[in-house]
């Protein structure tokens, strides 16, 4: 059967309804799930590197610390840390700004079905010089520690 | 339609969001289509804004295009290159759907587009991937033109007459002007037509068929060189002997051997897998049986696989053991168009794999078949749907965004970008270091001595002039011979450096003793103050 007969056929009409109905609701649900608010509290806590098999993810800290206070600690495998600055949350871009240069704007929280997740951009080269725009980023899971109650190194 | 609607709806939005209150682009790309707008609009179509001697070098569809969206909005440039992204690209889209329409009909079409729409990308640069992006680079924004070219082409091959070929090379050289890819691509596919048809004719001993292919052929290849006059004459009036190989042979970082890990990162995926199904649906002949049809759809893949192939293979010979061969464009632009051919074949394996599981549970099912596609239909929008929050959150449009923040925080950078265009004349050329005349010189429209490689004209030799703009450079931090000669050579008016940079080069005031413009980032200096302007001894700084 064509396009055109199918059109003609009983029942397209309140079919052709609920397909409109079921694709406003889909729609309004789509656009619903990524513009709801990340709100600060959510975002502080801590993460550690998830598994990367392809992403050469050597360079990254296998920790990170996002304390309340806007203490940013970077970890190594080993605890230590590799590296301490402030940070505060921009809500609207849902990126992590940092004093340190270098990792300011390299952290953000990007969603997915499976809901929000802390992704952080690998490449250090400072984004506005990135012309080949090497953009990948590993992800990073949230732990069960807060990270006030996480050994402070 | 409904689906697509939501579909573009969907693709929009977070689109729109990504170039929200942006007024200016940080990716190189822009800026140079910037210079050629601005070139177009103070009446110096057809030269290089960037090197005084050369030609227009790039197609220059995409800045006409922008010329008159700034025409009609009376918007600054950046600014509208940058706003018109989003809405400009939905013809990637639109157009993808139609092709997908003409050639497997409305369903397989509808799943095709949403591949292409959210499936194909994943967390790859939009620049690189067929799919809807939201910036005006011109392989993203030139590739409407290919899948409306692919119909054209199709028609000419089904009819064998010589008009529908006259109009299928006439559109594979507007494609040109957009983009020089695709319509490698869509050449090459006219070829092997015209080819195709020819020695059919010729085995079967049909002369008049065989003069038919030819006349086709001849027709076709005269109207695509007709329809590129606006770029050829050009070109072909400042030389066309290649000089500069670099730009053709950049390359993507995943697509090379040291990336491969990278490439399959993005590439083992289930897009490809249901892209890989709807081929080999394709090949066995399941999906579209009408020979012609199928022809085309299978040969652009191929051709596209073999020119990203034939391009990395001469970026490599050349680098790597100093053989040169012909160079065509960067090798990501014919992936790009794999990619394409792809979300084509994923809408192919959708549908078939639906059909299939639909006979396997309702075997005996009498309901009417308009209830499969309502299915179908829903299926789609689900899918969409469920990957949403990945897709609307790409890095695409979050890290490219969070790039053009970073960017626009550069107000000095933007300051001087317009300072250069207002107190350098046209015939002006300004003398600054590689990176400065990438910002903020590029976007002004005004000549510099030498730049990246990789961003100028191909028709004239970059080597020489990097040599010639480190000498110059050095002769402002230490006397040097010849200086007075060289800066007469390029007809130098202007110096441009760091504000910083400026005391480290005692030399520049004896050279270009007149200041012009001065922020905290950038000193223009002049070589003579512009007619009408006061002694050279004074300082003319506009912020002090």
């Amino acid at each position: 059967m064509g396009l055109h007969q199918a059109l003609h056929t009983p029942g397209f009409r309140w079919r052709f309804c609920a397909l409109a109905a079921l694709l406003g609701v889909l729609g309004y649900t789509a656009v619903n799930a990524i513009q709801g608010p990340v709100p600060q509290d959510d975002v502080a806590g801590t993460y550690r590197l998830a598994p990367h098999r392809l992403l050469p993810v050597d360079s990254l800290p296998a920790g990170l610390q996002l304390h309340d206070d806007g203490t940013l600690i970077l970890l190594s495998g080993t605890g230590d840390t590799l590296k301490r600055c402030q940070w505060h949350w921009e809500e609207a871009e849902r990126l992590v700004r940092t004093s340190a240069p270098d990792w300011d704007r390299r952290i953000r929280i990007r969603s997915s079905l499976g809901g929000h997740r802390l992704a952080v951009r690998i490449a250090s080269t400072p984004l506005i010089l990135d012309d080949n725009e090497r953009f990948e980023e590993a992800e990073y899971i949230r732990s069960a520690i807060a990270p006030e109650n996480a050994r402070h190194p | 339609m409904l689906l697509l609607l939501f579909m573009l709806v969907l693709a929009l939005l977070p689109a729109l969001r990504s170039v929200q209150g942006l007024t200016t682009g940080a990716v190189v790309d822009l800026h140079r289509d910037e210079a050629f707008v601005r070139a177009i609009m103070e009446g110096h179509y057809g030269v290089d804004p960037t090197y005084r001697e050369g030609g227009l070098w790039y197609t220059p569809l995409n800045a006409w295009i922008e010329t008159v969206a700034v025409w009609i909005t009376g918007l600054p440039v950046a600014e509208v290159i940058v706003q018109m992204g989003p809405w400009f690209n939905l013809l990637a889209p639109v157009s993808f759907f139609i092709m997908a329409w003409y050639f497997l009909g409305p369903l397989r079409a509808a799943a095709s587009t949403a591949a292409f729409l959210f499936f194909s990308v994943g967390q790859e640069p939009g620049w690189a991937v067929a799919t809807y992006a939201a910036r005006m680079i011109p392989s993203s924004a030139s590739q409407w033109l290919f899948y409306l070219e692919l119909i054209l082409i199709h028609r000419a091959v089904r009819s064998g007459r010589a008009g529908p070929f006259a109009v299928a090379g006439a559109g594979a050289g507007i494609t040109f002007l957009a983009h020089a890819a695709p319509a490698f691509i869509a050449v090459l596919l006219i070829a092997w037509a015209t080819i195709r048809r020819f020695i059919t004719s010729w085995r079967h001993g049909d002369k008049p068929a065989m003069l038919g292919a030819a006349r086709a052929g001849l027709v076709a290849g005269a109207a695509f060189l007709v329809a590129t006059l606006p770029l050829t004459w050009y070109l072909f009036g400042n030389g066309t002997q290649v000089l500069n190989r670099a730009g053709a042979q950049y390359t993507y970082y995943s697509l090379s051997l040291d990336g491969a890990r990278i490439f399959l990162y993005h590439n083992l995926s289930l897009f490809n897998l249901f892209g890989l199904a709807g081929l080999w649906l394709i090949i066995r002949g399941h999906a579209l049986r009408e020979l012609e049809g199928r022809g085309i759809l299978l040969a652009w893949p191929v051709l596209s696989v073999a020119l990203a192939g034939y391009c990395y293979s001469v970026a490599v010979l050349e680098s790597r053991f100093g053989i040169h061969l012909p160079t065509l464009v960067p090798s990501f632009h014919f992936y790009l168009y794999t990619k394409g051919a792809l979300a084509l074949f994923a809408g192919i394996a959708a549908w078939e794999l639906f059909s299939w599981i639909r006979s396997r549970a309702l075997p005996k099912s009498d309901a009417p078949p308009q209830q499969a596609m309502f299915s179908f239909i829903a299926l789609i929008a689900l899918a969409c749907t469920v990957h949403y929050p990945s897709y609307a959150t790409r890095r695409d449009l979050a890290v490219v965004r969070a790039r053009n923040l970073a960017f626009k925080e550069d107000r000095p950078g933007v300051e001087a970008a317009a300072a250069i265009n207002r107190l350098v004349p046209w015939e002006g050329v300004v003398l600054c270091s590689i990176d400065l005349s990438l910002w903020p010189v590029l976007p002004s429209a005004r000549h510099v001595v030498a730049t990246a490689s990789t961003m100028s004209n191909p028709y004239l030799d970059a080597r020489r002039r990097l040599d010639d703009n480190e000498q110059l450079l050095d002769a402002m931090r230490s006397p040097r011979t010849g200086t007075a000669q060289r800066l007469e050579q390029y007809g130098v008016t202007h110096l441009l450096v760091r504000a910083d940079g400026l005391a480290g080069m005692p030399e520049a005031k004896r050279w270009f003793p007149v200041e012009v413009f001065r922020n905290e980032a950038y000193v223009l200096l002049a070589r003579r103050p512009a007619h009408g302007e006061r002694p050279q001894h004074l300082h003319l700084g506009i912020h002090g």
